[in-house]
This record gives structure tokens, C-alpha cells and sequence, in this order.
């Protein structure tokens, strides 16, 4: 305990188990008490800037460097944006491909984040030996949980490297559609482990659905549980939309209290729709909705905004899942820390659609690709990423080179809702001047159930440090630790 | 079951430091009968799962210092402490790893390629492509030995 009145610094430095580069500073007020913590990133890469004068072509291939982790969200992205470019609509099968190849994505990268990245915290305690309390502590403590993530992992970047050539960076999807179909021996091989990856996905359910239950009651309501915007992409249907095209329903914006800000909006016209804050402390833009301003247009993306955004997932399992979701935490839930539980039902959806486009013939098909130049000189692509909607806006002149990029990406997008969180958990843990490491690294936690990418976020590359700093009310610094 | 496995990693848009990369992208290509071969960006943990299905594995990656002349396969073992982060291991985290998760490691060596240009480029500099050419012989011989392949 350290009283009010002697000046300390505190700082945590890494940030650990996220993609990127971080530092959080917690502000104290006169009283002592916690005013403000704010998510700094650290990092920048500039990836927009040097996009031009590049082929449009491209873009698929040099934005997917972006990130080693969701490639596949700027791969599609960019392809899309492409398509538009062209003025084409793609193949049926393509899409079905681009569809099958984002759904093995979310799987993946949603496999990371559960169950390497966030299940130490749950599995070993906040209160755990922090050198532990990775992977490696994991391993030792449940290794069937370590290697069915591992495992659930490898499925989803399977199939990647099935559709693509490689798990990362593969530059299959391309403007027009795709590079190459899926032969049915392909289609086979994916078929034959959705058995296995659905039982992963279950028994992560089951486990987390029992956490939350007994143990993890207190972390709904600190970790980022407040009223927000949800935006995200949603089905014709309403249903469960993460990638757009025949079947989008446009994007949708609802309010907490389940009224519809926006409904059927466009990707073409976001730009008027959305602006971009800067803050001088961050590389991270701060979007939100235009006609709102910067507070209350401040919104969430992601798993657990587009199971608050849409009616149905449309399939059976991840449907029950869904409402059981509802129950827990309202039909709109604003408990962040329930995004862990959304990525894992987001899971189960990914492979009940995997299995159906698996099912349906035309995903063997063998034209897959639809060719023109140049027909547009701007346009906007949309996709849902793990971390939420993605949209990559490209201005290319007569010949397709690339005059101008905008990014906006989906922790980017989360970053107002970041902030908030960790301001709610530093004022509850830190009320009475409590800097444990415990404390610190609920802080931490905040952060990480929106599963940030910095890198892409930034795009920039990352190697994860995490400074805090405790600030004092005349800005002094009192305390701060690093971690790494 | 593989009984021999090469993995081969590195950054191709960084110049030499894809030359792990490319070694293991030639090998794959000749499709050696019993040879696993996988060319990866970085070490991930899912690559554990692998290695514990193998008898015998080599890492291949490019190297910054002085690297042992001529080329040759240096043996490891597990026991690397843990990383704070679990998105790029070292070999010797791996072979724990394997350990731990599948109570089975091979046996392990790294063969490391001498590198000068890491600038932001595809393919090699003439230093590297010769290095490569050497470490193809080597592990083609040693494969050959291990394995019985012509």
C-alpha cells in the first residue's frame, strides 16, 4: 500500500499476450482516486503511405503483410475493394471459397486468443506467478486444453494453406475472385477434421460457459461493461454476416438498448457515415459515427458486436449457443468481457458454415475467376475480420495505380471502448491504491478480450511490450512497471 | 508417421533472412519419399504437433554472426526457459513444447545459413544463394543417410 500523499510511477512494460506495441497510463484526480487510463500504442508502420503508386493488383498481397496473424481479413478485403475496381461480380464458387477460406480465419485467430492468449488468466488465477501465466504455465497446468487450442489452430490453418498454398500471407484471393478452385480431394481433407475441431470448440464452451458460472462473475461487470454502439456487418436475413457480398445485408449500427442507429448502410458510403479522431498520446485513430461526435458516435466491433448486431446465426448449434448468450447477458450484451465467449460461439458458427459450403457442389467448381481493368477510380471494401469490420478504401487512377489508401481497422475501431475498459477496471481495482500484480494484470485483461492487433490497428509490426504508468494529479509520474 | 522432418524459416520480403524459407521450399518440391518438410514464417506452437511425429528434425534459418564453415548440422536440445509471448519460439522452446504437450521430442539439430542482406527485398544475395546451394548438399546427404533416400 502506498499512501496518496508519497509520488510514485508505476509501469508495466510489456503488455503481454496481445499483437503489438502498448503502454497504459493510469491518471489519478486530486482525491487519489483513478480520473482516466488510456491504451497508448506505440507503434507505427505507415502502410498507407507506402501503398502508393502501386498496382491495385497488388494490394491483396502487400496489405496482407500487414499482419501474421489475420492476413486472410486484408487479403479479402483488398479483393473485394479490387472486385469493385474491376466493376465485376465474381464467381458464385469464389465467393463460396473467400467465404470458406475467412471462416477457417476466425477460427484460428479465435483459437489463439481463447486458448493461448486469454485462458492462462482463467485457468491459472489473476493471482498466478505472472511468469507462468502463459502458454508454457498452460501447458503445465491443463495441457489437454493447450493442445486442443493447438490442435483447433491447426485446423483453421489447414484449410488456409489447403485454399491458399501457405497458412500466411497467401495471395490467393485476388480482384475477380480467386487464384485456383478446391480440388474435391481438398474438400475431403477439410471435411474430415471438422469432427475433432467441433469437439474443441465444445468442450471450450463448456469449460467457459462452467468459468463463468463459478469464478468469473465479477469480470462482467468491471471489464468494460457499459452502453455502446455495436456496428458490424449482418445477412440479408439479419443473420450472422462476415464477409458481405450476395448475402449482405449491409452494415448495421445498434444501440444497447437494441434500437437501430443505421441499418442496410453501404461500405460505399462510410466515409460520410464514419470519422476519424486523433488524440496526440496514440498512433490509434479513434473512429466513430459522424452525426453522433466522438462520445456518444464511439462504438464496438467485433465477435461480440456481431452476435449483438445480428437476429440468428443460422445454424443450429451456434444458435442455441447464441441464446444462451441472451440469457446471460441481455439481447444486447455491453459486457465486454463476454467478447472471449462470443469468439467461442463465433467458433462453433465458423465450422456448422464450413461444413454446409462443404456440402454444397459448387464449392469444386472450377470457374473462379472474372477478369476486366479498370472500370472504377474508387472504391471501398468490406469484410469482417476477427477483431471486427475491416474496411480497406482505395483511390487508383486510369491505369490502376494506387493514388491514395484509407485503412480503418477494427481495433481501431474498439479503441474508445478499450480506453473505457480499462478506466472501469483501474477505478475498481485501484480504488484503494492497490498496485499488485494481480491488479496490473486485470488491466492487462481489459485489453485483451477485445483480442487487439496492433500491427494491423497501426499497421505495424509487433513485438508486444506493456509500460503502465501511474500518474499523479499534477502529472507527475509516480509509478510505472514494464513487463518482458 | 514422418520419421524425418525439416523446417525452414525466415521473412522472404527480408532478403537473406527468407534463406530457411526458400532451403525448405526446394526441399519440399522434390516430394522426398518419409521427408516432412515445412517452410514457415516463424516458429509456432502448433509446429510441436509435428515435431512429436518425427524421429529426427532440422530448423534451418538464416544467421547475423559467424556461422561454422563449412555448413553443418549442429545438435540441440530442449530446455529454452519460456518466452513471455508464444507467436515465435526458438527452436529449443519448440522441442519443450513437444515434450510437454506430446511427451515425445525427435532429436534435433539447427543448420544455420550465413546472411548479409536483410533490407526489405525478395530473394538472395549471391552469398546466400551459394550458402543455399551448400546446405541443399548437405541435408539432401543427410537426408540420404538418415533416411535411405537416393
Amino acid at each position: 500500500m502506498h499512501p496518496e500523499s508519497t509520488p510514485r510511477r508505476i509501469t508495466i512494460d510489456p503488455v503481454t499476450r496481445i499483437e503489438g506495441h502498448a503502454k497504459i497510463t493510469i491518471q489519478l484526480d486530486g482525491s487519489g482516486a483513478v480520473a482516466t487510463a488510456r491504451f497508448h500504442v506505440t507503434e507505427y508502420r505507415g502502410f498507407e503511405r507506402f501503398c502508393e503508386g502501386r498496382p491495385f493488383t497488388e494490394m491483396a498481397a502487400i496489405t496482407a503483410r500487414i499482419c501474421g496473424i489475420c492476413p486472410v481479413s486484408h487479403l479479402l478485403a483488398a479483393a473485394k475493394t479490387g472486385d469493385k475496381i474491376l466493376g465485376v461480380a465474381i464467381p458464385p464458387a469464389a465467393e463460396h471459397l473467400r467465404r470458406l477460406m475467412n471462416l477457417a480465419q476466425l477460427t484460428q485467430s479465435h483459437a489463439l486468443s481463447f486458448f493461448h492468449l486469454s485462458s492462462p488468466d482463467f485457468l491459472l488465477g489473476w493471482n498466478s506467478d505472472p511468469t507462468q501465466r502463459n502458454l508454457f504455465g498452460l501447458i503445465a497446468a491443463n495441457p489437454d486444453l493447450a493442445r486442443a487450442g493447438i490442435r483447433l489452430r491447426q485446423f483453421g490453418q489447414g484449410v488456409i494453406e489447403a485454399l491458399g498454398g501457405r497458412k500466411i500471407h497467401a495471395a490467393w484471393a485476388v480482384p475477380g475472385g480467386v487464384r485456383s478452385p478446391l480440388s474435391p480431394a481438398l474438400r475431403d481433407q477439410i471435411r474430415a477434421g471438422l469432427p475433432e475441431a467441433f469437439t474443441i470448440a465444445e468442450r471450450g464452451l463448456s469449460l467457459f460457459k462452467q468459468l463463468l458460472d463459478t469464478q468469473l462473475q465479477e469480470e462482467l461487470e468491471v471489464f468494460g461493461n457499459f452502453p455502446s454502439l455495436f456496428l458490424g456487418l449482418v445477412g440479408k436475413d439479419g443473420s450472422w454476416e462476415h464477409y458481405g457480398g450476395r448475402r449482405s445485408g449491409g452494415i448495421r449500427v445498434m444501440a444497447s438498448d437494441g434500437s437501430l442507429v443505421a441499418d442496410g448502410l453501404q461500405e460505399d458510403d462510410v466515409e460520410q457515415f464514419l470519422a476519424e479522431a486523433v488524440e496526440p498520446w496514440s498512433y490509434l485513430k479513434f473512429p466513430y459515427i459522424q452525426a453522433l461526435g466522438p462520445q456518444a458516435g464511439s462504438y464496438r466491433v467485433g465477435p461480440l458486436a456481431r452476435l449483438n448486431l445480428c437476429d440468428c446465426i443460422g445454424s443450429e448449434r451456434a444458435d442455441q449457443e447464441l441464446q444462451e448468450l441472451r440469457q446471460r447477458g441481455g439481447r444486447v450484451v455491453t459486457a465486454s468481457f463476454l467478447y472471449h465467449l462470443a469468439r467461442l460461439i463465433e467458433i462453433l458458427a465458423c465450422l456448422e458454415q464450413m461444413e454446409q459450403l462443404l456440402d454444397d457442389p459448387l464449392i469444386t467448381a472450377t470457374h473462379v475467376r472474372a477478369r476486366a481493368g479498370v472500370n472504377c477510380h474508387e472504391a471501398m471494401g468490406v469484410s469482417e475480420a476477427p477483431r471486427g469490420t475491416l474496411f480497406h478504401h482505395y483511390w487508383v487512377d486510369a491505369n490502376g495505380l494506387i493514388a491514395k489508401v484509407n485503412l480503418i481497422i477494427a481495433t481501431g475501431q474498439n479503441n474508445s471502448a478499450m480506453n473505457r475498459t480499462i478506466t472501469q477496471i483501474a477505478r475498481h481495482y485501484l480504488a484503494d491504491g492497490n498496485l499488485s500484480e494481480a491488479m496490473l494484470n486485470r488491466v492487462e485483461a481489459g485489453i485483451r478480450c477485445f483480442d487487439p492487433c496492433l500491427s494491423c490497428s497501426t499497421h505495424a509490426a509487433g513485438q508486444m511490450p506493456l509500460l503502465v504508468q501511474l500518474i499523479g494529479p499534477d502529472g507527475t509520474l509516480l509509478e510505472e512497471r514494464r513487463r518482458g | 508417421m514422418s520419421q524425418h522432418l525439416v523446417i525452414g524459416y525466415g521473412n522472404t520480403l527480408r532478403g537473406d533472412d527468407g534463406v530457411g524459407w526458400h532451403i525448405a521450399a526446394a526441399l519440399e518440391a522434390l516430394a522426398l519419399p518419409q521427408l516432412d518438410v515445412t517452410a514457415v514464417h516463424q516458429l509456432t506452437p502448433e509446429l510441436a504437433a509435428r515435431m512429436a511425429n518425427a524421429d529426427q528434425v532440422v530448423f534451418v534459418d538464416a544467421h547475423h554472426g559467424t556461422v561454422r564453415q563449412p555448413l553443418a548440422l549442429e545438435p540441440l536440445q530442449a530446455g529454452a526457459p519460456p518466452p513471455p509471448f508464444s507467436h515465435q519460439l526458438s527452436p529449443q522452446a519448440l522441442l519443450q513444447l513437444s515434450q510437454q504437450l506430446y511427451g515425445r521430442q525427435p532429436q534435433a539439430w539447427q543448420l544455420l545459413i550465413p546472411a548479409q542482406a536483410w533490407a526489405y527485398r525478395h530473394g538472395l544475395s549471391a552469398g546466400a544463394t551459394a550458402a543455399m546451394d551448400e546446405a541443399m548438399a548437405l541435408l539432401l546427404a543427410w537426408i540420404r543417410r538418415e533416411a535411405g533416400h537416393a
